[in-house]
């Protein structure tokens, strides 16, 4: 199981980890509202009910990709902030 | 000899209330997922604007700060450039919320259609189930050969349909509340009115009583605990005095875990007088409980309950026949007892005061006439899943056989054995508050009136 299908508990790292932290755990917040929508649908009686469970696995599979983009960005914001460490050490 | 097949399920978990309310909330959870990711794409704004304080080199900068502000400009621009599609994607959520919201309007008012193009072909291309509009004072009542044709049917044995009675009780009632100028424009719900008015006219001409419970010496007998509708119906078998009226029965249930549960079985009208004599279970009472007015009928249940020891948070199921399950709705709504879930047999529940407040099943014979004095089918909404079936035999014939309780006792076999959500979902609620083999011990209670003392 993976960070955003768990309940995140608040990050505990300051500046742009932090905020970067902020954004991953509101985005789980969203997993976990997607996934009340899917088990909502579940129960319908209905023939479309079908056509919007697939559109609502595909927000999922959407979801999934944002996220995958915002860890990208964790490397990013590491070798930022590694570098101002270093430049400010010069 | 009916079968499964021949049930009809109407309302509870599954029913159309229930399937659009569903929608409603899935609606609900994908804006909820939408505001979550705008709620994303503002952070990254936020972490957008941290860096760009590091992406500035200044004159004279150090090589390692020129490189460290480009790095940070990089990470920068990565950061814009993975928020954009955040915020389509939340625009997409929204999008699909609207969607389902148009689904549901559509539904509801497809629904709304079906209904009202039906009641247009009943009412006016088949006037023979139709009413008929005449001049005033008499306003809408059911036409001539409507009565005739009833009577016709009848004669040939072919039973009195209790969905055409109810539109009959539905108009008339109509029509009489109409005196009344508060009610002149008319109201789509005329009986609850109508039986308040002639309830407080038979409490004006009945002298005060006071209800009286007591245990029945020797009135206890010690069986399994109910695994569905069938074991409820099959006890009002049970609990007659020899040639006397019908008793309250309060069944302790003890679970494995040692807490316990409680069913509770109410009998129907006792004495058909419209003034308080002997029994609370009058048709004052039904007059009153139709009404939303108190009754002696429910408050003798209520100590029924209290001297067998039905502890407040304590699970308890409800099962009444006839004016009982009227009894048992409105303790489930105001009784302070923790009812987990009622089952009505033959009793009229469609009056808007009489809404289920907990899961209800309603048994209800197509020819039993007493579930028509509401003037109105049972609402569909998710705590209220109406079964009901045109039974074969004597009950098809005849509406006195019709309302008995133990002709209901087929009815109630078949609905423990449908498949239907609503059914499913009522069987757990009992198969969670009474555990399979649990020993349950039964009470008797003899209720009565007397003069106050």
């Amino acid at each position: 199981m993976e960070w955003f299908d768990t309940c995140t508990p608040p990050s505990t790292r300051a500046g742009v980890h932090g905020t970067l932290d902020a954004a991953r755990a509101r985005l789980a917040d969203a997993n976990v509202a997607l996934r009340v929508a899917l088990g909502t649908e579940a129960d319908w009686v209905s023939v479309a009910a079908d056509a919007y469970r697939a559109r609502i696995e595909d927000r999922l599979r959407d979801l999934r990709r944002h996220v995958d983009r915002l860890d990208a960005l964790e490397a990013l914001l590491r070798a930022a902030s590694n570098a101002r460490v270093n430049s400010a050490g010069a | 000899m009916v079968d499964v097949s021949d049930l009809v399920v109407r309302g509870g978990p599954g029913g159309t209330t229930a399937n659009l309310e569903d929608i409603g909330r899935c609606s609900a959870a994908l804006r909820s997922a939408a505001q979550a990711v705008d709620d994303a794409a503002s952070t990254l704004v936020r972490l957008e604007k941290e860096l760009d304080g590091w992406g500035l080199a200044t004159i004279g900068a150090t090589p390692e700060q020129v490189h460290a502000a480009s790095v940070a400009r990089h990470a920068r621009y990565e950061v814009a450039a993975t928020r954009s599609p955040v915020l389509l994607f939340a625009s997409d959520l929204r999008a699909d919320a609207r969607d389902l919201d148009r689904a549901r309007a559509r539904y509801g008012q497809s629904e709304s259609f079906a209904s009202s193009a039906f009641r247009f072909v009943v009412d006016t291309v088949f006037p023979f189930y139709g009413v008929v509009r005449y001049p005033e004072p008499f306003g809408e009542l059911p036409t001539f050969p409507v009565v005739l044709a009833e009577h016709a049917k009848w004669r040939a044995g072919q039973g009195i349909s209790a969905d055409h009675v109810q539109r009959y009780v539905h108009f008339a009632a109509g029509q009489i509340v109409r005196i009344s100028p508060e009610h002149y424009f008319g109201t789509d719900d005329p009986v609850p009115i109508l039986a308040g008015w002639l309830a407080r006219g038979a409490g004006a001409l009945s002298p005060p009583k006071e209800v009286v419970v007591q245990p029945v010496i020797g009135g206890v007998r010690t069986g399994k605990a109910s695994r569905g509708a069938k074991d409820m119906v099959d006890k009002f078998a049970h609990g007659r005095a020899l040639g006397g009226p019908e008793q309250v029965q309060v069944t302790e249930v003890t679970n494995r875990d040692g807490s316990t549960a409680w069913e509770v079985t109410i009998p129907g009208t006792q004495d058909l007088g419209l003034v308080d004599r002997d029994h609370p279970n009058t048709m004052k009472a039904n007059l009153e409980l139709i009404g939303g007015l108190p009754s002696y009928a429910t408050a003798a249940v209520l100590e029924a309950m209290r001297q067998a020891g039905v502890g407040k948070d304590d699970p308890v199921v409800l099962v009444g026949h006839s004016q009982g399950g009227m009894i048992a709705q409105q303790i489930a709504k105001d009784g302070g007892f923790n009812v987990v879930g009622t089952l009505t047999v033959g009793s009229p529940l469609g009056a808007r005061h009489q809404r289920s407040v907990v899961p209800t099943l309603a048994l209800e014979h197509e020819s039993d006439l007493i579930t028509a004095f509401d003037g109105k089918p049972n609402p569909d909404d998710p705590l209220t899943t109406t079964v009901s079936v045109d039974p074969d035999g004597r009950a098809r014939q005849f509406p006195g056989p019709a309302h008995e309780s133990a002709e209901y006792a087929r009815l109630a076999e078949l609905a423990d054995q449908h498949d239907a959500d609503a059914l499913v979902e009522w069987r757990e609620i009992v198969s969670e508050t009474f555990d399979d083999d649990a020993v349950a011990r039964t009470r008797l209670f003899d209720v009565s009136l007397r003069d106050p003392s």
